[in-house]
């Protein structure tokens, strides 16, 4: 599903972000990615999202070469990825609702069905009763349940999720394992990128150990 | 991932009413965005409002003076004055034959000698002029054409000229012609002013895209990242640009329509005074539908532009 082929990414000042990393994830298959800050995770996301391009190598998402993938045909392709930020990257001036209901919108889905899929997701993630509220008025661990609603709620193909568990306690932390877990089942690949030691105890999925930029271990 | 199943359970072709509802839904919602800043979309509109009024106010103008000269014209009589020495009979002739020629409403005799009966009745000259032993006028024809163009009375005028027995042929069309003139100048002007106006228009509308897609970064970028297309960030965009030109326009139409009509009741009062069924008219119903199509078409076109310059810019 996900492979990466002798991948680099430099940028122009210093050294390399990424450098001759090779690993595959298939489908209904979840790994972590893990190491220090600066090691590399969040690059790796980024060139999956096709943020950015990598300098060598080549990146194979499904079927399609992210070398080759124009710049129009980028927006579809990342309706096939959910993505769980850490940052959340939710918007401020729309409901919870609104904000999951986003890639729906952007997919042209009939008013009905989005807003049904919505409150399924919201459901999952435990916060449909805040549906009609703002972000701003949730809890860190609550806005970041919301990006993973919506990260699901188009059923993507592929989740990618950058410290999803990050600002939840030992228990939602395993809730939301729990939800990526019911994606596993269904075929979904994921990819999570956590330096979370104790999540990666719990829940033994290989894991890709990145040191400056080398993927050092869990190929 | 296989392209197949996924199409299946992902992309519900949207029909076409859910195309309407969300065009809607976005006019509704950019609606509300620019009635969430009324002191910013109030500037915004002013001025696209008093640029649009220029151009429209001096278009205006030179319609109602043309529309004026065309009244003038519409009395416009004549004095075609005969050859001295011609008889009654000759001179009913001519007369008749005026009236056979298109563009004459009606023709009055006045004889020679009514002439000089007039004449004398003006005082000292009329003395002199009785003392001659043969009456010095000729015989006239006052002629008072139909409506029409400027244009048409002069052919008429060297038409008559040319008819036998007709001596001289007194119009004065000069300020009939300086009005017009002053008219077809006001246009070119209303022109050229409203060329000008369109580029800026452009720039003002320009301006306020491009200030709400700085706004917007973050918006648009998490759109894009989400898989939003360019074509999908643009479409508010594009409509907020079309809203306010639409909307400026709108305001110019009411202050347009608001002065014919405050004017309209003094205007009629003098044209009263000069005898004249002179009324002041606005720019009318297509007149008012061309200026709200051109300010929404020009806000559409400003946001198109801004957009494409600068979407590429903001990317996750």
């Amino acid at each position: 599903m996900i492979k990466f082929d002798d991948v680099s990414k430099h940028y122009e000042v210093g050294r390399d972000a990424l450098s001759h990393v090779s690993f595959e994830v298939g489908k209904g298959e979840m790994a972590f990615v893990t190491g220090h800050s600066g090691a590399g995770k969040s690059t790796l996301l980024k060139l999956i999202l096709v943020m950015e391009r990598c300098s060598s190598g080549q990146i194979l998402v499904g079927d399609v070469n992210l070398n080759r993938v124009a710049r129009k045909q980028i927006p579809f392709y990342r309706r096939k990825i959910g993505a769980v930020f850490q940052d959340h990257q939710l918007l401020f001036d729309r409901t919870v609702g609104d904000n999951v209901a986003m890639p729906l919108e952007i997919a042209g889905f009939p008013h009905r069905e989005a807003r049904r899929r919505v409150r399924a997701a919201l459901d999952k993630v435990g916060l449909l009763s805040k549906e009609s509220m703002l972000p701003e008025k949730l809890s860190g661990g609550e806005q970041q349940r919301v990006g993973i609603a919506r990260a699901v709620v188009n059923r993507p193909d592929i989740i990618l999720a950058d410290e999803p568990t990050g600002n939840l306690d030992p228990e939602l932390s395993a809730e939301v394992m729990q939800v990526f877990e019911q994606f596993k089942s269904v075929g979904v690949s994921l990819l999570v990128a956590t330096h979370d030691q104790t999540l990666i105890e719990r829940f033994p999925y290989r894991t890709l150990v990145l040191e400056q930029g080398k993927l050092v271990g869990g190929t | 991932m296989s392209s197949k199943t996924s199409r299946n359970k992902q992309s519900k072709p949207p029909q076409q009413s859910q195309f309407w509802m969300t065009h809607r839904a976005i006019v509704g919602s950019t609606l509300r965005e620019l009635a969430a800043t009324p002191i910013a979309t109030g500037v915004t509109l002013f001025v696209i409002a008093v640029a649009l009024l220029f151009p429209a106010l001096l278009y205006v103008i030179s319609l109602n003076l043309m529309s004026s000269v065309g009244e003038s014209t519409s009395n416009a009589r004549f004095n075609a004055y005969l050859e001295i020495g011609l008889s009654a009979a000759e001179t009913a002739e001519v007369s008749d034959y005026l009236l056979t020629l298109e563009g004459v409403a009606s023709v009055e005799i006045i004889t020679a000698q009514e002439g000089l009966e007039a004449f004398s009745a003006n005082g000292d000259l009329g003395d002199v002029l009785l003392s001659l032993p043969q009456n010095p006028l000729p015989p006239s024809l006052v002629v008072t054409v139909e409506q029409g163009a400027l244009e048409n009375i002069d052919n008429l005028v060297n038409r008559l000229a040319d008819v036998e027995g007709v001596d001289n042929i007194q119009f004065d069309r000069l300020w009939l012609q300086r009005v017009q003139a002053i008219a077809e100048l006001l246009q070119s002007l209303g022109s050229l002013l409203g060329v000008l106006v369109l580029f800026g228009l452009v720039a003002i509308i320009g301006n306020t895209v491009k200030l709400a897609m700085t706004n917007k970064q973050q918006e648009i970028r998490v759109i894009k990242l989400i898989g939003g297309t360019n074509a999908y960030v643009a479409r508010p965009l594009l409509y907020r640009g079309a809203l306010l030109g639409l909307g400026g326009a709108l305001v110019a139409s009411l202050v347009l329509g608001l002065l014919t009509l405050g004017l309209g009741g003094p205007v009629a009062q003098l044209s009263e005074l000069y005898s004249s069924q002179f009324q002041l008219s606005g720019l009318g119903f297509t007149g008012n539908l061309l200026l709200i199509v051109v300010g929404g078409g020009t806000g559409w076109i400003a946001a198109l532009l801004t957009i494409y310059r600068n979407i590429s810019t903001i990317e996750p």
